[in-house]
């Protein structure tokens, strides 16, 4: 027994890989290394941990240097206990909120990496760093909602390739048995264009990746569960807005770092830009609405909310589940990241039915407008799963046209309306009195407004007292997003059509480098939401520029990166650029998809298939055929040696490309060639200028004739020998020519310094 | 086949997981919709590209040359050249130049490592290797791995270059050939050496071989040819031998073999004949029959010596039959003998011809390793027995004795 176990340690002891002694293979991994676990402690405020897991890795990898060709059993069993006990730490941390693992799993992973630096005696212990570096990176990806981890990545991709590079030159040297003295400058050289070709190749495959629906493997992020003992009574509490109460319908001072919109008022009469900040960042599986507050009662000046009362809903743990008054039909999943503080509204897609939420309660109101029990701080993440019933227009047209109601559901005060102008009541009639359903009609309102009234927000107040909807639409005829959907929300009402306002956002700007949605203050919305028997509330959205359904089913959007990078870059480019080669973009998929729609219309989806391998047969053999009587015929062989230079031609071009190309020829012959060259040319700048038509001689004896001077004449003859004699010429002839050269050069200079005081003087 | 797909796969290990690892993280990334990871993502797919696409352009465009001596004596170092032409215009970067020399002992594989080939030019490795036994061997393909710049879907392409290496058989020297025969015979046409001095009849003239002296160059015809060639003359006869050397058994390792004795002894006969200008044969056993090469020049005789291997056909009654048929009458007979199985009884066409016989025994049994299994009666002690039972003259060679003196000492009997 005792000989086995002596066996199975000396068969250990023999397994042990030989130590790393490549000092600059260590550096690079630590450099990686650390540029991972930076990337990783910057998502989040850890200062101990930190300055613990950077001094550590450090600490660790010099260990592992020193003690590279120890057997180090003292330090693996210590680093064992101490990874058991990061292991106890992460699955605590994991229970505490199972629906959040990254970041447990990003402080275990930093730990393990710490421990594991003090054991690196192999390559492969150090390639092994290598991927955790390699998947702290992705982990901080992960966590990261900013452009700054862009900056992180880079370096990381530069410190890897290093590390590969030294890796991979370390294997090949063990290899051979032979150490390779590679100079610093040769590698980075190498490491510069290895990369640059990366980022090339990386470039193009990120372009091309296809980006499909995604979170669909739940469960969904939520931060960690906050324990309240007081819930609140869930009513709007808008910290921009302090003085919002619950029935407020004076008018508020306007705070551009929070939309108005959200609060229990909505006053119509107030002016004034929000500002750009980031407020939500979102990841979604479509670009959807958020809804914040849904407005019920319409006073003329303003809209609130008729019953401030709300219900409860419960669970201990996630999700909170919520029943839908109407039947959905297509999921929306939706992941929120606070970025800055906002009032107590839990913004979703209508109708949200499941909630990932920090607290065991919500509370919502008759409108199904979500509240939380303690305002959005920065930070707060939550998710909600939404079912919306997005039909496609024409489907929405059939369903709205059978008149059947939902039982036990009292609309009356969606038709609640002030005393309003018959001029108001009449345009409406007028817009819709072709229309014979509640559907058409209200697309007809909605289309109405948005083609015959533009978008202002810079407009005057509306005076004192006036009914704002007839104000709008008939003296100011221009406002902004409120004052459209305003306007539609009466006019349905006045056409016997439940409606009411909404409030919240729109889904910003999509990032697809960080692949979410940024919100800004100033993607504050306001739109209208139209119930139709058998269908439910339909989102209408009346301002000019925007879709007049922006809940129903579109067409699928395009899975490649690069679309989604283009409408990114719209945003930053100026329209003056980016419409034209829109509109020619669009213009070329709408002439291929009618050639598509043509064949599609034929049927012949089967056929066209063997048609077209028939065809292709016959092509071939035709093309084969023709080749062959070619090549038998002799006039045809001129073609197919053609052909022959064409089928060489992609090798000609390659090896043009590839092969070196002819250096210019040297020797003390070509050298006297440029020596007269160069005489030619100082000739020039005193104008003498060679004829092509003049030999070297005739030249010689003109420039003599007027100059005098006799090298001329020299370098004349050396030129004619070195060009035209068959015996060799020695570089004694080169220096003397030389020589005769610069005689010549001081000359000319000499020349050119008289003529110019010849000319000072005139 | 399911072999090499396991084998390549375990090859690429690294680079399968990361295929693996770039697609789970697509597929995370696509769940959990988050942009960076795409991005890294994109850049692990192109690293393996560029791994894939670069360790194959380090490899495109190279030319490879292989130069050496094509012929050594056994223990002899040759050295060897391999002359790397990158005609790119771009760097090779950290080409592993797998070379195996195959007369080494060990026959392992030699890596030699190229920092970088710039763009157009050429760079020589070249190494010295001893020829450890006699054989006609061919260098297999050179193979160039290449990985870099970062190691990943490392290429290695093999370059076949068709060197063949004859390493000839090392016999020590012998001095003095006492002879007995005096059988008269004609030129052979193997026969490159005339035998000047001897015999004054002017046979003709031919083209000069390789190896052969000057002394005998017909510089006239030489002028009107414009080749060089040499006078011939007839010869009369000295000294005839033929030499038989038994290839059935081979027992034993690297050098140290019956048969590799035997040749080794062949080669110091035949060397010596051609130095006393000996008319001679070789020959030896092939599939059913036997192998004869006739007179041939110093070189010749080497390099057929170098390609003797161990045949599956045994002496038999037939062979000897064969072996009295080429041997001329009174002429002398060496049976250079591996194999115990040889009955004196089978010998006897030899004596009716009156062919004299020397037999050198090379005991197979002792050239066996330490840990392999004697044979329970040592056969060679039987056929000693009959041997000397029948009155032959005959040595016997165990491994390890001194070759060159037991030759003097068999040819002296």
């Amino acid at each position: 027994m005792s000989n086995k176990i002596i066996e199975a340690f000396a068969r250990l002891r023999k397994k042990r890989l030989s130590p790393e002694h490549s000092i600059p293979l260590r550096i690079a991994t630590l450099l990686t290394v650390l540029c991972g676990i930076t990337a990783t402690l910057s998502q989040e405020e850890w200062p101990y941990l930190s300055i613990w897991v950077i001094a550590g890795t450090i600490a660790g990898f010099f260990v592992s240097w020193i003690r590279r060709e120890k057997n180090n059993w003292w330090i693996k069993l210590i680093l064992a206990i101490l990874m058991c006990w990061a292991f106890v730490d992460f699955m605590s941390n994991l229970l505490q909120n199972i629906y959040d693992p990254r970041i447990p799993l990003s402080y275990l992973l930093l730990w393990l990496q710490t421990l594991h630096s003090f054991d690196l005696p192999a390559r492969r212990d150090l390639n092994y760093s290598l991927w955790t570096a390699f998947i702290l990176m992705c982990v901080a990806g992960s966590l990261s909602s900013s452009m700054a981890y862009g900056a992180f990545f880079f370096v990381f991709v530069f410190c890897s390739l290093f590390a590969l590079f030294y890796n991979y030159l370390s294997s090949v040297e063990e290899k051979a048995k032979v150490t390779l003295n590679v100079s610093w400058r040769s590698i980075t050289s190498t490491i510069l264009k290895t990369a640059a070709i990366l980022l090339f190749i990386g470039g193009i495959v990120y372009l091309f990746i296809p980006r499909f629906h995604g979170l669909k493997i739940r469960p969904l992020p939520v931060s960690l569960q906050i324990r309240l003992f007081n819930m609140g009574e869930g009513q709007i509490k808008n910290p921009a807005y302090p003085s919002s109460g619950q029935s407020i319908t004076k008018t508020l001072d306007f705070n551009s770092d929070a939309y108005h919109g959200l609060n229990p008022y909505l006053d119509l009469n107030m002016r004034g830009t929000l500002n750009r900040t980031v407020v939500i960042k979102m990841r979604s599986t479509e670009p959807v609405y958020l809804r914040g507050v849904v407005f019920d009662y319409y006073n003329g000046a303003g809209w609130q909310l008729s019953n401030f009362q709300v219900k409860s809903v419960s669970s201990a743990n996630p999700p909170i589940s919520l029943n839908l008054p109407y039947p959905g039909i297509h999921e929306v999943v939706q992941i929120f990241f606070v970025e800055h503080e906002m009032p107590n509204i839990i913004f979703a897609a209508y109708q949200p039915y499941q909630l990932y939420f920090p607290t065991t309660t919500i509370f919502y109101d008759q409108n199904l407008g979500l509240r939380s029990p303690i305002p959005l701080e920065k930070g707060t993440i939550y998710s909600v799963v939404s079912l919306t019933s997005n039909l496609p227009d024409e489907k929405i047209r059939k369903i709205a046209r059978k008149k059947f109601s939902f039982p036990n559901i009292d609309l009356s005060q969606y038709l609640q309306l002030p005393p309003i102008s018959e001029k108001v009541k009449k345009l409406a009639g007028d817009i819709t009195k072709n229309y014979d359903n509640d559907y058409t009609k209200a697309m007809a309102v909605c289309l109405y407004l948005q083609n015959r009234y533009p978008y202002d927000l810079d407009i005057p107040p509306f005076p004192e007292n006036v009914e704002t909807t007839e104000y709008f639409l008939f003296v100011q005829k221009r406002g902004y997003c409120e004052h459209f959907a305003s306007a539609m929300a009466v006019m349905m009402r006045t056409l016997g059509i439940p409606s009411r306002m909404v409030t919240g956002f729109t889904s910003g700007v999509y990032n697809p480098i960080t692949g979410f949605y940024e919100i800004r203050n100033y993607d504050a919305h306001a739109w209208v939401e139209v119930f139709f028997s058998g269908v439910g509330w339909i989102s209408f959205d009346p301002t000019p520029g925007w879709d007049a359904l922006p809940l129903a089913e579109r067409e699928e959007k395009s899975p490649w990166m690069i679309s989604a990078l283009i409408n990114y870059l719209k945003e930053k480019i100026p329209p003056e650029i980016t419409e034209p080669l829109t509109r020619s973009w669009q213009a070329f998929i709408k002439a291929l998809k009618t050639f598509i729609a043509r064949f599609e219309r034929l049927n012949l989806k089967g056929k066209i298939l063997a048609l077209f391998a028939v065809f292709l047969t016959v092509f071939a053999i035709a093309l084969f055929t023709i080749y062959i009587f070619l090549r038998t015929k002799k006039y045809g062989l001129r073609i197919a040696k053609f052909i022959r230079k064409l089928q060489n031609l992609p090798l000609k071009l390659s090896n043009g490309f590839l092969k070196p190309q002819e250096k210019a020829p040297s020797g003390p012959r070509f050298l006297i060639w440029q020596i007269y060259y160069k005489m030619l040319k100082v000739l020039v700048s005193i104008g003498f200028n060679k004829l092509p038509s003049q030999t070297p001689k005739e030249f010689a004896l003109e420039s003599v004739s007027n100059l005098g001077w006799e090298e001329i004449n020299m370098l004349t003859q050396q030129f004619e020998e070195a060009r035209y004699s068959r015996h060799e010429i020695d570089e004694e002839k080169v220096k003397e020519s030389r020589e005769i050269l610069k005689t010549l050069d001081e000359k000319i200079k000499l020349r050119k310094r008289a003529t110019s005081f010849e000319a000072t003087l005139l | 086949m399911l072999n090499s797909i396991f084998s390549s796969f375990k090859r690429r290990t690294d680079e399968i997981v990361l295929l693996g690892i770039a697609f789970f993280l697509f597929i995370v990334a696509t769940n959990t919709q988050t942009g960076w990871l795409f991005l890294v993502d994109a850049i692990l797919v192109g690293t393996l590209l560029l791994g894939f696409i670069s360790s194959r352009l380090q490899i495109r465009g190279l030319k490879i040359e292989r130069t050496f001596k094509n012929w050594a004596y056994e223990g002899e170092k040759l050295k060897v050249e391999i002359l790397l032409q990158n005609l790119h215009r771009w760097q090779k970067h950290l080409l592993a130049v797998e070379e195996k020399f195959p007369a080494s002992e060990k026959g392992e594989s030699k890596t030699f490592l190229v920092e970088k080939i710039e763009g157009s030019k050429t760079r020589t490795i070249s190494y010295e290797e001893e020829c450890f036994k006699r054989g006609i061997y061919s260098f297999p393909p050179l193979k160039i791995e290449a990985g870099a710049p970062l190691g990943f879907f490392s290429f290695g392409k093999p370059f076949k270059k068709n060197g063949e290496l004859i390493i000839f058989p090392s016999g020590p020297s012998i001095e003095n050939f006492p002879v007995r025969s005096t059988s008269l015979y004609t030129t052979s046409q193997n026969r490159p050496y005339s035998t000047p001095g001897q015999s004054h009849d002017f046979l003709g003239i031919r083209d000069y071989q390789p190896g052969e002296g000057t002394r005998y160059i017909h510089w006239k015809a030489t002028a009107k040819l414009g080749k060089l060639m040499v006078k011939e003359f007839k010869k009369l006869s000295s000294q005839e031998l033929t030499i038989f050397i038994d290839n059935s058994l081979d027992i034993g390792r690297g050098r140290e073999t019956s048969l590799e004795y035997a040749v080794k002894a062949a080669a110091s006969l035949s060397n010596l004949s051609v130095r006393q200008n000996n008319y001679f044969k070789l020959i030896t056993l092939d599939t059913d029959k036997i192998v004869t090469l006739a007179n041939p020049g110093h070189l010749h005789c080497l390099e057929w010596l170098a390609g003797i291997t161990a045949s599956r056909t045994k002496i038999t009654p037939e062979t000897i039959a064969s072996l009295a048929r080429e041997a001329n009458y009174k002429t002398r007979l060496i049976l250079l003998l591996c194999n115990p199985e040889l009955d004196p009884a089978w010998l006897q066409p030899l004596h009716e011809k009156r062919v004299f016989v020397k037999l050198f025994v090379f005991d197979s049994d002792s050239f066996k390793e330490a840990g392999e299994q004697a044979p329970a009666a040592n056969r060679f002690d039987y056929l000693e027995e009959r041997l000397k039972k029948e009155n032959l003259a005959f040595l016997r060679i165990k491994k390890g004795d001194n070759l060159r003196k037991a030759l003097v000492e068999g040819l002296s009997l």
